[in-house]
């Protein structure tokens, strides 16, 4: 049996699905309340539901591979686009929709007392983290860290210890500059999950749908009305929920503008349904593609950018000082110090990830420049790869992804021999280095998602400043005469 | 690319004979909840069987799976199966787990009489002990049961051995 990528992600998510909804059919767990995902519908019954949804998907797979095992036939083409979509749905659910859940589910868990439960939920978010992100044990944030943060915050207001007042009025700039940022960072976040939405959900399913109609001799009528329903569904799903999500924001136009864009192509995209031509269909694809690339990278970039300012350091500060003034007899001490030892490696946590980040977008460019040098100057792999490689190899060192495992334990050692052997010809280092950077760019991929779920489990730091400083302004407001 | 085809429908097939076995202990199974979780049980056979029926006949006629006309109904019918074996996993398996830990409970607080020898189930895999079954070695035999159906993996090895804890569980004559 040949073990694919693609069956480590479906036996991945069936385990991942499986846990999760036993564990929310579970009697204690039953009773915590979570926003419903739908009307009259529970996450246990949604999380079944996607459950069968990937099974079904990668059985039905399973049959076409043994009916056509060399995808040669072209009448199963779009039964294999619909079924591989189908598990790209159920992977994005876990994503944007079950990843948010199992957190506030934990959050809920521990404000409940809940503690054997709460160690499940770990278990599974840790899990999410180290199997979908490829994180390495002890990367990234972590929601249990913010959790233990968001605990010493909350209890800042409720000290009656002399000078944390004046302490919290002082830090009161900082407490505000850190919710706005994380505001700032939510909407980046939602709106990147939308484009990652578009792309998976709708984007590669309608391009190799137009695709297939470009290559067959006499598109038929319904080739056209699915062209023009998906372009309906992306308006109302993507561009609808992306203006939402920017609502009220303060971005920049600049950094919105796309979702008019994206409008403008599902227009261009009904318009050449309606009127059979192909044209407009390839060109608003070309123009979608682009959109989803480009716009992705900058979400990104502003995201980091924001994370790398997020003034963590000053609510250490906050904490330090006022767990100096409550001194060792307080009963809450030992809270506030594990509040604070947990916001120190959520802060460290981040930092890492952005500066891993950022080694990888360097190394990303680096291999991208070497791929396109490739076609005219075969040796510029010789040259420049090897400085690449260890930088690659360190980012990689501690994870155990099967990515790393092929670019660590294969693609790297076969691209070093080639490199060695005079007999070796171009096109074989070519192959090689493809392979390579393939893999290196699912680690990339990988670190994005993660700095997006980090993104997400900072967002539980919003709720307890924003309680802070309802707290701080009622103290200082002067009293009416 | 995994079978995932060929082991699903076996597991399929392999569930719903262990659901008849299912049945046949809980009927033997005194008190309400063992009723209720029968009727369960019985549902999810019927609907388990008739897709499977159907699904075989559309197999028949579409030996290569290359049928156009028969995808999306081969389709639908893949997913009643899946269906079926999702409730049976995330609904049935943990309700009848607690049946037969509290079922197990309650003979050990209140020991039963005697036991039925002709009740105990043959299809368990025990050895009837040298010394003949007591109450206490049903018990155990049970107790041992309910622990490997957390313990072995797999949909159809869970369901079971909590089937042969609750046989064991159902020859107990209370007194």
């Amino acid at each position: 049996v040949i073990v694919l990528e693609t069956d480590q992600a479906i036996e991945q998510l069936d385990r991942l699905l499986s846990e999760v909804g036993l564990l929310l059919g579970e009697p204690p767990l039953s009773t915590v309340q979570l926003a419903p995902p739908a009307p009259d519908r529970t996450w246990a019954v949604v999380v079944q539901d996607q459950l069968t949804d990937l099974r079904t998907n990668a059985l039905g797979l399973s049959e076409l591979e043994r009916a056509d095992v060399f995808h040669t036939d072209p009448s199963l083409a779009t039964r294999r686009a619909v079924l591989i979509n189908g598990i790209a749905k159920v992977s994005t659910f876990v994503d944007i929709r079950l990843a948010p859940c199992l957190r506030e589910l934990h959050s809920a868990l521990l404000a409940a007392g809940m503690q054997s439960s709460v160690e499940r939920v770990d278990a599974l978010l840790q899990e999410l983290d180290h199997t979908r992100l490829g994180l390495a044990p002890g990367r990234g944030v972590g929601a249990e860290r913010v959790a233990a943060a968001v605990r010493g915050i909350g209890l800042l207001r409720t000290l009656s210890v002399p000078g944390v007042s004046q302490v919290l009025v002082d830090f009161e700039a900082d407490f505000r500059a850190t919710r706005n940022q994380i505001a700032r960072m939510s909407t980046y976040k939602g709106l990147h999950d939308q484009l990652h939405h578009l792309q998976f959900d709708y984007f590669n399913f309608l391009d190799a749908h137009v695709g297939r109609m470009r290559a067959s001799m006499q598109p038929t009528d319904e080739d056209y009305e699915f062209v023009s329903s998906y372009a309906d569904r992306i308006r109302e799903e993507v561009v609808e929920r992306s203006r939402e999500i920017a609502e009220g924001s303060a971005l920049r136009p600049i950094e919105i503008a796309w979702i008019d864009e994206l409008e403008r192509i599902c227009r261009t995209l009904g318009e050449g349904a309606g009127q059979h031509d192909l044209s407009p269909l390839a060109r608003g694809l070309v123009g979608m593609d682009h959109l989803i690339g480009t716009r992705s990278e900058a979400l990104n970039r502003w995201l980091i950018a924001i994370a790398r300012l997020l003034p963590l350091d000053a609510l250490e500060h906050a904490l330090e000082r006022v767990i100096e003034l409550v001194g060792g007899t307080n009963d809450e001490l030992p809270t506030l110090q594990t509040s604070l030892g947990a916001l120190e490696e959520v802060h460290t946590g981040l930092d890492r990830l952005v500066d891993a980040h950022d080694t990888w977008q360097d190394v990303d460019r680096e291999l991208r420049d070497i791929a396109a040098a490739l076609l005219y100057d075969p040796s510029s792999v010789a040259q420049r790869w090897p400085e690449q490689n260890v930088r690659v190899l360190q980012l990689s060192a501690e994870c155990t992804e099967e990515w790393a495992a092929k670019l660590m334990g294969v693609d790297a050692p076969r691209l070093q021999q080639l490199l060695k052997d005079s007999t070796a010809d171009a096109p074989r280092v070519a192959r090689a280095f493809r392979d390579y950077r393939t893999h290196a760019a699912k680690g990339f991929y990988n670190l994005d998602r993660a700095l997006l779920e980090a993104c997400t489990e900072l967002g539980g730091l919003d709720a307890p400043l924003k309680d802070l400083l309802g707290h701080i302004q009622s103290t200082t407001m002067p009293m009416p005469a | 690319m995994l079978d995932y085809a060929e082991s699903s429908r076996a597991e399929a097939q392999q569930l719903a004979e262990a659901i008849a076995e299912l049945d046949g202990v809980l009927a033997r199974s005194p008190g309400a909840e063992a009723e209720g979780m029968r009727k369960r049980a019985t549902a999810a056979l019927v609907e388990l069987r008739a897709s499977l029926e159907d699904l075989n006949n559309v197999e028949k006629a579409d030996i290569f799976g290359v049928d156009p006309s028969l995808a999306t109904r081969r389709h639908v019918l893949l997913r009643l199966v899946e269906q079926s074996k999702v409730t049976f996993e995330q609904d049935i398996l943990p309700a009848l787990r607690d049946l037969a830990r509290s079922s197990l409970q309650q003979s050990r607080q209140n020991p039963p009489d005697h036991v039925d020898t002709s009740e105990l189930p043959d299809s368990a895999g025990e050895e009837a002990p040298p010394e003949g079954w007591s109450v206490d070695r049903v018990l155990d035999s049970a107790e041992r049961f309910i622990g490997d159906g957390d313990r072995v993996v797999g949909l159809v090895p869970k369901v079971l051995s909590i089937v042969h804890a609750l046989g064991m569980l159902a020859s107990l004559v209370p007194a």
